[in-house]
């Protein structure tokens, strides 16, 4: 008799495709997002938007350009530091669950910074009419990306409440493309909060939890 | 019910044993995995894991890959087609005893 077997032969058909979904979902534990780039962003793009935002009320501009060149500055540096101590870790296990994700947030992110870039650049160029609604239209076009995005992401994970976030910002940005007000700015930086930061909060709390139980178990 | 009431015999022997099992729902559910990345999930001995590897990459139903990273030896393991088409076959199998009145 081998070595294991005794093991295996107390276990009843259920009982065995029970452990057998158990481990397949501890597996996929190790793949859980730790919420850290949602914050990060979400923080920043919330800190930015509010600058804006006051500087808009107040007929006033507190240096926003190079507030928003710092802080996204900050973003990259600290997502680029952040990647790089996730690919030392995948060097252990990888999956397409993983690589998904990574494509999606990519896709988004990368498509949110040439609408960014683009706007900007119109604006710095030539002050047409493009260039007065370009802060009300990337609000817009920004929420409705950040809506594809949490959709798939909540669908990769299979978290409804994180799918469901992605409705949040699909129907944000409707409200931003109609309501064309300076209050759009306000709006996006307490959507800011609430739908990114937030929501990074409680996938970091959700997986220092993961973490902390394999620990015990191990 | 008890295991006494199920015919064992359905079931393929390779996989019918625990640690080889967790091997494969660990793989099937990742593209790779490495060594200590398998070991913490199904919980078994190096000693113990490395013998049931080496029956499953002898019977086909996973590969290895060996290879330096940072200067520093590492195995990875990989399911094969044929072992998820095993893996697969053994779970229908399990799941047709499940629903048999």
């Amino acid at each position: 008799m081998e070595q294991t077997s005794d093991l295996q032969t107390e276990l009843t058909p259920d009982q065995e495709l029970a452990y057998i979904r158990k481990i397949m979902a501890d597996s996929r534990r190790a793949f859980a997002e730790d919420g850290k780039p949602y914050i990060l962003w979400g923080a920043l793009v919330a800190i930015g938007m509010t600058i804006t935002y006051i500087s808009a009320l107040a007929d006033h501009d507190f240096y926003t350009g190079y507030i928003w060149i710092g802080l996204v500055l900050i973003g990259y540096v600290n997502i680029f530091y952040y990647i790089r101590k996730k690919k030392k870790a995948e060097t252990r296990v990888k999956s397409i669950i993983d690589r998904i994700q990574g494509a999606i947030w990519g896709a988004c992110g990368g498509t949110i910074g040439l609408v960014i870039v683009v706007f900007m650049a119109n604006s710095t160029v030539d002050r047409n009419w493009l260039s007065l609604l370009a802060p009300l239209l990337v609000c817009f076009i920004v929420s409705a990306i950040l809506g594809i995005a949490y959709f798939l992401s909540g669908i990769v994970n299979d978290l409804k409440w994180l799918r469901n976030i992605g409705f949040a910002w699909w129907a944000a940005s409707i409200v931003m493309f109609f309501w064309q007000s300076i209050h759009v700015l306000g709006l996006y930086a307490l959507m800011m909060v609430l739908f990114q930061v937030v929501p990074g909060i409680v996938l970091n709390r959700k997986y220092r939890a993961e973490q902390s139980r394999d620990v015990l178990e191990a | 019910m008890t295991m006494r009431d199920f015919d064992y015999q359905q079931l393929d022997d390779l996989i019918h044993s625990r640690i080889r099992l967790a091997v494969l729902s660990v793989l099937v559910s990742v593209d790779e995995a490495e060594f200590t990345f398998l070991r913490e999930q199904v919980h078994a001995t190096d000693g113990n894991l490395s013998i049931h590897l080496k029956k499953l990459d002898d019977a086909g139903y996973i590969s290895v890959t060996k290879q330096f990273v940072d200067k520093k030896p590492q195995t990875t393991y990989t399911l094969t087609r044929k072992g998820h088409e095993a893996f697969e076959d053994y779970v229908d199998r399990l799941e047709k005893m499940v629903r048999k009145p």
